[in-house]
């Protein structure tokens, strides 16, 4: 483990590291067409359907207009990304000491193998498109539990992936989903059988290696009924001259009285594009919690979105976005209440500092017949400095006259009293202002492993204190 | 008479939702829109001119023995381009009428033409001093779409105390824009009571472009059968200390449609300002429909307010309980609980003259339809 960095301290400087070449065993590149589709789908030996879903998402890609509404839009443009396509190794390993050195030593500096065997069931690592290394820990295959690449669940799952790959995020859905469909690569299937309790979190990591790139991995969840399973997904990348695009997606299926935690903590270095399709339906009192910390990237653009199918089943979203710079943070959250007395919640929290903005955008439905549902969200902004900025965009829409739909937003500096008063306990005005600031974020601390909670607070911290100049 | 460029163009360039698209029904404005394009119908003509008022706008006409209106241009506080219903009424406008106010009390009302016809009116005011100003927007039996725009500067110091009470019936859709900007230190209450027809578009917007204005709008309406509001306020923050607040409540039964929304906007000018927004629906139908989306948007961190919230409710069962301990009757309670809701926070002691002998008569119909 030469050279070995602590995970926080990657996380707190994401453009610590430079980009570590690699030899990759296939590289596909050029400009999108139907002959890069084709070949990505030879390259991975995909069965027939899935290239005609495939072919069919860039159809619907090239039809589908580009979303005027979203902030900033303009300034990407696909037409740079090159790379589509980039496979690392000939096929995942589940040992470490298998992999390439090079590509070995990226994950030790990021500390993942040690992170692994001290507090994780499952980890699977997928490096630009491809899933390198997928590894679980023996108890959780005797449960019956599968974790494996995507690709490899398409050829030995079929029937159980047919059931459920974009049946959960339809690929017509916007101009994004359908990129991801026509390109999508690496990724992880999960399957957890009947009432089984999955103890410890589950881990994706993605690490995007280049420029230029996308990437698009793919994650089905599937939580039998009964079943309970905690999901970690975490994002990295060095830094680089030009940008790279990341269009992911995560379709969750949580079948009757089952629960699915699914955390994200997404700190791309800052030439990031970040476009995130998430989704989750709930059978009956089944329940979804999406927390989802946006910490890095040049511009994100996410709403964990739920469909609430079943009766009495509920989903919670806490999302929080720091814009710490020129970036842009679109987040927010989505519900469909399609179910009687189903329940949701929703808290976004968004920090905005050195010219940073944050947009909340959020849209809870209450369909007919979905009586007595519940629903209720808070939408809090932290405006730092003067050139910051943060806007709220809810849409609330009840077709029942028996829920009850609650939106509430606030948007405020830090309060000079409180800043006096941890002053006057003996804080300088920096370490005032990260202590406010982690208060402020508490929420989405409190759902998280008490590891990922120390390392976060002391990413968060580290990253206010570098501002702490500025409010 | 209508360019092909603004026909074709949509409705909103810009801001309306799929959701907001699908309850609205624009149809009806391009049914105008297409006849004027023939030639099937006409722009404005004569309408009646009702009594106890100061000034009629009757149809195109400026009625008044009290005051003096000279023809002005638009003062631009509403911007034309908005959206094409705007750009057709900016098109087809003749002149505005302008009215000098200064500590006075004045009654307007707008009429139309009976036949159908498309009606532009555009009034220009400027008030000064404590000025009351009612406007009574009167549908009656017309079947002219209406396209009322009014735009008020309130000078520096001054107070407007502005009551809109807006009665479109079932046999038009109406455009109503309001446009209201104040001055240095200058108060604004704008108080709104709508009955929609099949579809009303009603706009308001504040802009506070002087320092230490404050405004407060509170808007009611109360929905029944097919009927629709878009209803979209606007609270612009430019000046430095400024204040707004907005607050909404509705009424909807059987199969209506309310969608209130707008934007509660700091700019970075707007040092130390504050907006707060409310917007609530009391739905008593399951068939009827509450949209809310009211938004904020925030450029500065030198802010001292911001907030919004959005609630659709229905009449809780404690509640009724409560009063029915207290000997009222299952009816009285609910329109007890109904006429609270409706007519809480009502700042102004005029509107509230004005707005609550038509909600309560209101309500008495939905007793005794």
């Amino acid at each position: 483990m030469a050279g070995a960095v602590e995970l926080s301290e990657i996380l707190e400087h994401p453009e610590y590291m430079e980009p570590i070449p690699y030899k990759r065993e296939i590289e596909i590149r050029g400009r999108l067409s139907r002959s890069i589709v084709e070949e990505i789908s030879r390259a991975k030996k995909e069965p027939e359907w899935m290239l005609r879903l495939r072919l069919r998402a860039l159809e619907a890609f090239e039809k589908l207009p580009t979303p005027k509404w979203i902030y900033g839009i303009e300034s990407i443009d696909l037409e740079e990304i090159t790379t589509y396509y980039v496979k690392p190794v000939e096929k995942p390993v589940e040992d470490w000491d298998k992999l390439p050195s090079e590509i070995r030593s990226i994950y030790e500096k990021l500390g993942l193998p040690e992170f692994y065997a001290k507090y994780l069931a499952g980890l699977s690592t997928v490096l630009d498109s491809e899933t390198v290394y997928s590894s679980m820990k023996k108890v959780l295959e005797k449960l019956g539990v599968i974790m494996i690449p995507m690709e490899e669940a398409v050829k030995k799952y079929p029937d159980l992936v047919k059931k459920y790959f974009s049946r959960i995020y339809p690929l017509m859905e916007h101009k994004f989903s359908a990129l991801h469909y026509a390109l999508w690569s690496g990724g992880v299937f999960v399957y957890v059988p009947k009432n089984v309790k999955v103890p410890y979190p589950i881990e994706a990591f993605f690490y995007v290696g280049s420029e230029l790139e996308g990437q698009f991995e793919h994650t089905l969840i599937v939580a039998d009924e009964g079943s309970e399973l905690t999901f970690i997904e975490g994002c990295s990348a060095p830094r680089f001259k030009k940008y790279s695009f990341h269009d992911g997606m995560v379709e969750l299926y949580a079948h009757k009285n089952s629960r699915i935690s699914f955390i994200t903590v997404q700190n791309w270095s800052r030439n990031i594009v970040n476009f995130n399709n998430k989704r989750g339906i709930t059978e009956e009192n089944a329940y979804i919690e999406w927390l989802e910390g946006s910490i890095g990237s040049k511009y994100t653009v996410t709403y964990p979105s739920t469909i609430l199918r079943g009766e009495g089943s509920g989903t919670s979203s806490i999302v929080v976005g720091i814009a710490n710079g020129p970036y842009i943070k679109d987040t927010g959250s989505k519900v469909i209440h399609a179910a009687p007395n189903t329940r949701s919640r929703i808290i976004s929290k968004s920090i905005s500092s050195r010219g940073g903005v944050n947009i909340y955008r959020g849209m809870v439905q209450v369909n007919r017949g979905a009586k007595y549902s519940r629903s209720h969200v808070q939408c809090d902004s932290l405006i730092l400095d003067e050139k910051s900025k943060a806007y709220t965009y809810p849409i609330i829409h009840v077709m029942d006259n028996t829920a009850d739909v609650g939106h509430e937003a606030t948007t405020g500096r830090i309060n000079p009293e409180q800043l006096y008063y941890l002053q006057t306990r003996g804080l300088s005005e920096d370490q005032a202002k990260s202590l406010i600031v982690l208060g402020y974020i508490r929420d989405i601390l409190r759902g998280l492993p008490l590891e990922y909670v120390a390392m976060l607070s002391r990413v968060i911290q580290l990253e206010f204190e570098r501002i702490g100049g500025v409010g | 008479m209508i360019p092909r460029e603004i026909l074709e163009k949509p409705y909103q360039p810009y801001g309306d939702s799929p959701t907001i698209k699908s309850y609205t029904l624009w149809s009806l404005y391009d049914e105008y829109y297409r006849e004027l394009a023939r030639g099937g119908i006409g722009v404005g003509g004569d309408s009646p001119v009702p009594d106890g008022y100061d000034v009629v706008i009757a149809g195109t006409r400026f009625v008044s023995d009290k005051i003096n209106a000279s023809r002005t241009r638009p003062l631009g506080i509403i911007n034309p381009g908005a959206s094409k219903p705007l750009q057709i009424h900016y098109h087809l406008l003749g002149k505005a009428y302008r009215l000098n106010l200064s500590n006075t009390n004045i009654r307007i009302a707008s009429t139309i033409p009976d036949q159908k016809s498309f009606t532009p009116q555009h009034l220009v005011i400027n008030a000064s001093g404590k000025t009351s100003i009612l406007l009574d927007v009167i549908g009656g039996f017309s079947r002219s779409l209406r396209s009322l725009v009014v735009e008020v500067n309130v000078e520096k110091n001054s107070l407007l105390d502005l009551v809109i009470i807006n009665r479109d019936t079932k046999y038009a859709p109406s455009y109503i824009v309001v446009g209201v900007r104040g001055e240095d230190y200058s108060t604004i209450k704008t108080t709104y009571y709508t009955r929609p027809g099949p579809m009303t578009r009603l706009e308001i917007k504040n802009l506070l472009d002087g320092r230490g204005a404050e405004a407060y709008t509170r808007g009611i309406a109360v929905s029944r059968n097919n009927e629709r509001l878009d209803n979209i306020v606007d609270l612009i923050n430019r000046g430095a200390d400024t204040y707004s607040h907005h607050l909404f409540t509705a009424l909807l039964r059987e199969s209506s449609i309310i969608a209130q929304r707008g934007t509660g906007k700091i700019t970075v000018s707007a040092v130390n300002a504050g907006v707060e927004y409310y917007s609530e629906g009391l739905i008593q139908s399951p068939n009827a429909l509450f949209i809310g989306q009211p938004r904020l948007e925030i450029d500065t961190g030198n802010v001292r307010i911001a907030k919004h919230a959005a609630h659709n409710t229905h009449i809780l069962p404690e509640q009724v309980f409560y009063l029915e301990t207290r000997g009222i009757d299952k009816m009285r309670a609910e329109l007890m609980i109904t006429e609270g809701f409706l007519l809480r926070r009502i700042i102004s002691r005029y509107a509230m003259e004005i707005i609550k002998p038509l909600i309560v008569g209101e309500l008495r119909k939905i007793i005794n339809p």
